[in-house]
């Protein structure tokens, strides 16, 4: 079992890494390649995700919400703070849900899938108050069948990430 | 750490994909149902005026600083242009369904389609 300060210092590190995932997501052109309003990568979950794995889901809420918050002060806005925490919220709902019950049955791309799939509801619906119901029907299957992809992808890597650091039992 | 923690791919995972595609599915079918719109609402500063959609035009919109361009054609109605940054609006695309809507936040625009009842006009005044 490591030390509180281990954790505290890979807690630091975790966010860190979810706030260059946020950056590199939020110069990354992407919507000129894949032209839907509110798509992406989701990479930042890969952070909150090995801190789940790694340090338990204190910890990941932990980096969640600070990651959240810096992110929206360093290159967001009011409204994409909100839009942002909605999501992470949910997205946090579905990584209790796993660690509560669902860890027995389900693999790292399921709970990946699962909390790609929360984060874009928790968006939309935020975004729903703001710009009326129809984005839930016009945009969120979009998002969804676009997030079963992403998911996979950080799924891929996050498992790749466990592994290694089964392998050096840091 | 337990071991199933490890698992990339299990056949639960596949049920978790299952799900989601027949949440999005539902959503999708759900959101077909819904008319063509017939009257167009574009809101500047709460100010709303009403255009037909029957008619193709363009409506040049400033607000805030912004310049933005409303397209009306074949009953679809979209931002063309626009000096915004973010380009939200832009990006859009085209609307023609009763209760759609686009929004421009900066320029505090909203373009919004009503349905095709008669006393949509009273319901929008009112």
């Amino acid at each position: 079992m490591r030390s509180q300060a281990d954790k505290l210092a890979y807690c630091s590190l975790f966010t860190a890494f979810g706030l260059i995932l946020s950056y590199v997501e939020a110069i990354l052109p992407i919507s000129l390649i894949i032209p839907i309003p509110g798509f992406k990568l989701g990479l930042a979950n890969i952070a909150v995700m090995l801190a789940f794995f790694m340090l338990g889901y204190g910890y990941a809420c932990a980096v969640s919400i600070a990651r959240i918050t810096l992110s929206a002060l360093l290159f967001g806005s009011v409204t994409s703070f909100w839009f942002s925490l909605a999501g992470g919220a949910l997205a946090l709902a579905a990584l209790l849900l796993y660690k509560l019950i669902l860890s027995r049955f389900l693999g790292v791309m399921g709970l990946s899938v699962m909390s790609a799939a929360m984060h874009n509801i928790g968006q939309c619906l935020a975004c729903a108050v703001f710009f009326g119901h129809y984005v839930l029907t016009f945009y969120l299957p979009i998002l969804l069948l676009v997030s079963l992809i992403t998911g996979s992808l950080t799924a891929v890597i996050i498992h790749r990430f466990l592994k290694v650091k089964a392998i050096t039992k840091g | 750490m337990k071991k199933s923690e490890f698992k990339l791919f299990t056949r639960w995972d596949a049920a978790v994909f299952a799900a989601i595609l027949a949440l999005a599915l539902t959503l999708f079918l759900l959101g077909l149902g819904k008319g063509s719109g017939s009257a167009l609402v574009i809101s500047v500063d709460g100010k709303e005026t009403e255009y037909s959609l029957k008619t193709d035009t363009d409506i040049p919109i400033e607000s805030e600083g912004i310049a933005l361009t409303v397209t009306v054609k074949n009953g679809e109605v979209w931002v063309s242009e626009t000096t915004c940054e973010n380009a939200i609006c832009s990006h859009s695309g085209k609307i023609s369904k009763e209760g759609q809507i686009i929004v421009c936040a900066p320029a505090r625009v909203s373009i919004r389609l009503v349905g095709n009842e008669g006393g949509d006009y009273d319901a929008v005044a009112g």
